[in-house]
């Protein structure tokens, strides 16, 4: 399965979520490959940091993609975004060209990505992150899942551990379970002893 | 098992065996709770498997302390009819290395279950002077033996603390221990230290502070909490490698 991880933006944690996914689906015990695409090479630095080596013969490969790249022919499409870049990032998507384009490619058979919204760095502030929810709810119908991360002062210093939404993430993509939403009080199957 | 749900004032709950035939319970946080029966009640409410209280205007602080702790266990628990939640079971998998501030003032346990301090509400607290005891050290002028609280008082030098008393429909309030500068919010941590729940202070009167009733109720870890600023919530999460979940989404959809 190829995973494509894009983000319109540097800086929205895109090889964070890439890398924690790489990490989380090899704790789950699965091969899992992965390719640093980006300019900065931030993903494959974080890799070699954490001493993680991409398996041969993989189940899952995930593609850390330039910043700014059309997300396109993956298995799975993640798009990470965060506050205020959500609106514009969905923008394209919501429009009616992205409509028309989505018919256009299941006429002629092209077989759907499952696409993935991670919205990142979601405030700890009450009422910021009560309107973000319901701004994400509003925007995001489009996507197969949706999933919300708050901020978390593991990833903000790439410790990559701790993060139930994207644990819950590894989880969807294994084909172990098929929220719509994931919000940031998820609880990951592993977790409750 | 009865397919009813049992609705009893918390005193009562106490000397019957209603766990024994009922999976579920509605429990009436009468004032008559005193001494040890706040624990009682609480191992009594862990054989259930869904927990509803209804907290009167003075059983606010009582209903908060079992809540959480039954929350934290996970047993589902609402409180006043918002959705039932339990806390996620988020425990460090690599403890966090103190730096110069955090191993000065607070003990991190090792060799116990989890790479986490220990700061169940359950675990007797000890004040002392001496900064190479191996042990408790919350800061000595916070005040209330609360650890989670005093944690957090004593990594941010914060010597305030909030106390929740008195339900109301809308607005629930606490007594203010200690002064209230520019801090807004009111901060929790759960019993792992890695993620908080924050509450808007909507009111001050005097050292009465009152929140939202919904936004406290939501996600209950507890009754005491830290007044903390935009930018000192943001310090720690950062310095403590902490995040903070908001509330059950649940209580998204129902607001």
């Amino acid at each position: 399965m190829r995973i494509y991880v894009g983000g319109s933006k540097g800086g929205t944690g895109k090889s964070t979520v890439a890398v924690y996914l790489f990490k989380r689906l090899k704790e789950m015990g699965h091969r899992v490959g992965f390719r640093d695409l980006s300019q900065n090479l931030i993903g494959e630095a974080l890799m070699k940091a954490m001493k993680l080596t991409p398996d041969p013969d993989p189940e899952f490969e995930i593609y850390d993609l330039r910043s700014g790249t059309q997300l396109d022919h993956g298995d799975v499409e993640i798009l990470v975004t965060e506050f205020p870049y959500l609106s514009l990032d969905l923008e394209e998507t919501n429009s009616e060209e992205g409509r028309l384009r989505e018919e256009m490619r299941s006429q002629i058979g092209e077989t759907k990505p499952r696409r993935v919204l991670v919205v990142n760095k979601v405030s700890p502030v009450p009422e910021d992150m009560q309107e973000q929810v319901r701004k994400v709810r509003e925007l995001a119908w489009s996507f197969d899942h949706v999933v919300i991360v708050p901020f978390n002062g593991n990833l903000f210093y790439n410790n990559l551990e701790g993060e139930p939404t994207l644990d819950v993430l590894a989880e969807i993509l294994a084909g172990k379970r098929g929220d719509k939403f994931v919000y940031p009080l998820a609880e990951p199957m592993h977790r409750r002893p | 098992m009865g397919q009813e749900i049992p609705r009893v004032n918390a005193s009562e709950l106490l000397s019957s065996n209603l766990e024994e035939r009922f999976e579920t319970v509605e429990v009436l946080m009468d004032p008559n709770l005193g001494g040890d029966s706040l624990n009682r009640l609480v191992h009594k409410l862990f054989h259930f498997r869904k927990v509803t209280l209804r907290p009167s205007p003075s059983t606010l602080f009582h209903s908060l302390e079992v809540a959480g702790a039954l929350r934290e266990r996970g047993v589902p628990t609402s409180v006043d009819g918002l959705p039932h939640s339990t806390e996620p079971f988020l425990v460090r998998k690599t403890p966090l290395t103190p730096d110069r501030l955090i191993k000065r003032n607070v003990a991190v346990l090792t060799g116990k279950t989890h790479p986490t301090w220990n700061v169940d509400g359950m675990t007797a607290i000890s004040y002392v002077t001496d900064f190479d005891w191996e042990g408790y050290l919350i800061g000595r002028d916070f005040p209330l033996p609360d650890p989670r609280t005093g944690l957090i008082g004593a990594i941010l030098n914060k010597t305030s603390v909030v106390t929740f008393h008195t339900y109301g429909e809308k607005l629930s309030t606490g007594t203010l221990y200690g002064a209230l500068g520019d801090e807004e919010y009111l901060v929790r941590p759960n019993r792992w230290m890695t993620d908080v729940t924050v509450v808007k202070i909507r009111e001050v009167r005097g050292d009465q502070v009152s929140v939202l009733s919904r936004e406290l109720l939501c996600r209950p870890l507890g009754s005491s909490f830290v007044p903390l600023n935009r930018q000192e919530i943001f310090n720690l999460l950062l310095g403590l490698r902490m995040r903070c979940a908001g509330l059950p989404p649940d209580c998204y959809l129902k607001f």
